[in-house]
């Protein structure tokens, strides 16, 4: 069992979590060019590893991450996000991240836990 | 409301928390990924559909120009192709002025510019006549064969608005080694105190551009120019303040590469007369002042002369030069023409080193000598001309003192003499009243054979007949240096020219001894 910090309100820390999903991507994917046999392999692990991660951190928050690759084609892509919710506590971040071959985008989203 | 809730592992106990959840939009997040711009182009060509069929010359060079212009537009596209396909930026650096400064002002730049702009301006200047028929039908249209009458046509005039306006020339040389390049030296432009006292241009006769094709000067007037017969990269002038200067048209430089001393050694009076004498492997220039000082320079060295000479007559009396000739072949005996209106003799080496005889006849100053020139089956180098303010040209001969015919057509100072370097009994003189004269010796010595007045009647300084014999140029007081082209049947020696001279020369020898009997009696 893990306890979290009494009394103090917990703000989502989106430096932190930038890092840590930027490290994740690099464990992944860095170094490799894109392979559509293995897309699908990186996507989840990337998720996953950074969902283990933020979660090892022990803050009180619901984590949703997103995990988007593109191959590079010369076609263009634009996302948009927006979100309603307790602007105090909660917050998101995005990482992009590109090599020569490919796109990679992550989101994460952290919704504070009200008890 | 708290509660603790005990769950297994993979669940969080959580803290209780009071009050009321404010809930608010968050800032929207983008993602943006620009598509690559694909560049798109289109090509045409067009088949020339006419004019294939023309046998003239004229459209098939148009045509020529029309094909050879769209390779080179597939070419450029080509390369678009490419730098396509790269995805990379490319674009050219711009340079900063600084840099743009430098370029323009590097030693390459300069003499590439240089060398580009003397080509362009040739080429602009041409105006072929493609049309041309050698067998003659197209001539009859033409206002008659120029040739074939006309004694002395002018083929061009040298003049430049910048460097000989205000200026008088005062030395012209044909270069022996391409016959179309002639070296003019002016003197200075008073309305002009900035500009370079003493200019010298070389005009190219080849082509029809109308500006020099070099421009030398320097700080003291030209008084006398020449091309370095054995060094045809050279041009020596000497000037007003005794310095003699020499120009390399290698050198993108304008002015003198080098220059002689202004020192006692050397010459301090004006030099109106320098010549390279001798041959390719020996070979000196001769330079002689105004105040009667011969020196002798080495063009390797201008530092000091390698000899040196006081020209004086009767060990007394120093001789103004003014003018100077070497007979065909000698390189120690030489005339010189002073300003008391004498000429004399006078060899360089030698233990009679300097003024040999003294030859009197002219009342006014001797404004030009020269020697005959022309060799033929008879020698007749021991005769020179001479001209002078007193309105004659005399024949004279190394052998007697006293001239052997005096020349007096003229009416006013004669400033120039020239034999022809072909025709052994025809020189040319030219006179203050802007008149060239040719006189053949062996069909009149009365009167000269053909004349021509120069336009506006400014006065003629100089004479020199190109190295062909068939063209003369002469400079005038105005800056403009013409050129002439000689009729041929009167610059082309014919076989019997020289027997028809000896002839020549004894009568008028004969006439003198008879005048000179006369007058005695």
């Amino acid at each position: 069992m893990e306890e979290y910090n009494s009394g103090d309100e917990v703000i989502f820390n989106s430096d932190e979590a930038n890092t840590i999903v930027k490290e994740c991507i690099e464990g992944v994917i860095g170094g490799t060019d894109y392979d559509q046999s293995k897309v699908n392999q990186w996507t989840a692990n990337i998720v996953e590893h950074s969902l283990t991660h933020l979660v090892k951190q022990g803050r009180p928050f619901k984590y949703i991450v997103n995990c988007a690759i593109m191959q590079k084609t010369g076609a263009g892509l634009h996302t948009a996000n927006s979100c309603y919710w307790d602007t105090a506590t909660d917050g998101s971040c995005t990482v992009r991240w590109e090599n020569r071959t490919m796109y990679c985008v992550v989101s994460v989203f952290a919704v504070a836990v009200a008890l | 409301m708290c509660a603790y809730s005990f769950f297994n592992v993979h669940f969080m106990v959580f803290v209780c928390r009071r009050g009321a959840v404010r809930l608010g939009m968050s800032k929207m997040t983008q993602v943006d990924f620009v598509p690559r711009e694909l560049v798109s182009y289109s090509k045409e060509t067009q088949t020339p559909t006419e004019t294939q069929t023309h046998v003239e010359q004229k459209p098939e060079e148009e045509e020529d120009e029309e094909v050879a212009a769209p390779p080179p537009a597939e070419e450029t596209q080509e390369e678009k192709d490419e730098q396509g396909e790269q995805q990379e930026d490319d674009t050219p650096k711009e340079l900063t002025e600084e840099e743009k400064l430098q370029v323009l002002h590097s030693e390459e730049f300069l003499s590439f510019f240089e060398r580009g702009s003397r080509i362009v301006e040739r080429a602009l200047a041409e105006q072929v006549d493609v049309c041309f028929d050698y067998s003659g039908r197209d001539l009859e249209d033409k206002e008659g064969d120029l040739q074939a009458g006309a004694k002395l046509v002018l083929n061009r005039q040298f003049a430049d608005e910048h460097w000989t306006k205000n200026r008088v020339v005062t030395c012209l040389d044909w270069s022996p080694q391409y016959p179309e390049l002639l070296v003019a030296s002016y003197n200075n432009n008073e309305d002009a105190p900035h500009e370079p006292d003493g200019v010298a241009l070389v005009w190219n006769m080849k082509y029809k551009k109308d500006t020099p094709e070099y421009i030398f000067h320097c700080q003291s007037e030209v008084m006398s120019a020449g091309f370095a017969k054995f060094h045809p990269n050279l041009v020596v002038g000497g000037t007003y303040s005794g310095q003699i200067v020499l120009w390399d048209n290698r050198s993108n430089k304008r002015t003198p590469v080098q220059r002689t001393p202004l020192s006692a050694a050397a010459h301090t009076h004006p030099v109106y007369c320098v010549n390279v004498v001798g041959t390719q492997n020996a070979n000196n220039l001769i330079s002689i002042s105004t105040d009667g000082k011969m020196c002798s320079w080495s063009l390797d060295m201008l530092s000091q002369p390698q000899d040196s000479l006081e020209l004086v007559f009767k060990q007394s009396k120093a001789v103004a030069v003014t003018s100077m000739a070497f007979p065909l072949g000698d390189v120690n005996n030489f005339v010189v023409g002073s300003e008391d209106g004498s000429v004399y003799t006078a060899c360089r080496h030698g233990s009679k080193a300097g003024i040999t005889e003294v030859f009197e006849g002219h009342h006014g100053p001797v404004t030009g000598l020269s020697c005959h020139s022309s060799g033929g089956p008879v020698d007749f180098s021991h005769l020179f001309i001479s001209s002078s303010f007193d309105w004659t040209v005399k024949l004279w001969s190394t052998k007697s003192t006293r001239p052997l015919y005096s020349f007096e057509d003229s009416c006013d100072y004669v400033y120039d003499a020239m034999w022809s370097p072909t025709h052994p009994a025809l020189f040319a003189c030219v006179d203050l009243a802007g008149r060239l004269d040719l006189w053949n010796l062996n069909n009149d010595t009365e009167v000269p054979t053909a004349s021509v007045s120069v336009e506006g009647a400014p006065a003629l300084n100089r004479v020199r007949w190109a190295h062909s014999g068939k063209e003369i140029a002469t400079g005038d007081s105005d800056g403009q240096v013409q050129v002439y082209d000689v009729g041929e049947q009167i610059c082309v020696p014919k076989a019997d020219e020289w027997t028809r001279f000896v002839r020549t020369l004894a009568e008028i020898n004969e006439n003198r001894d008879e005048a000179e009997e006369l007058a005695n009696v």
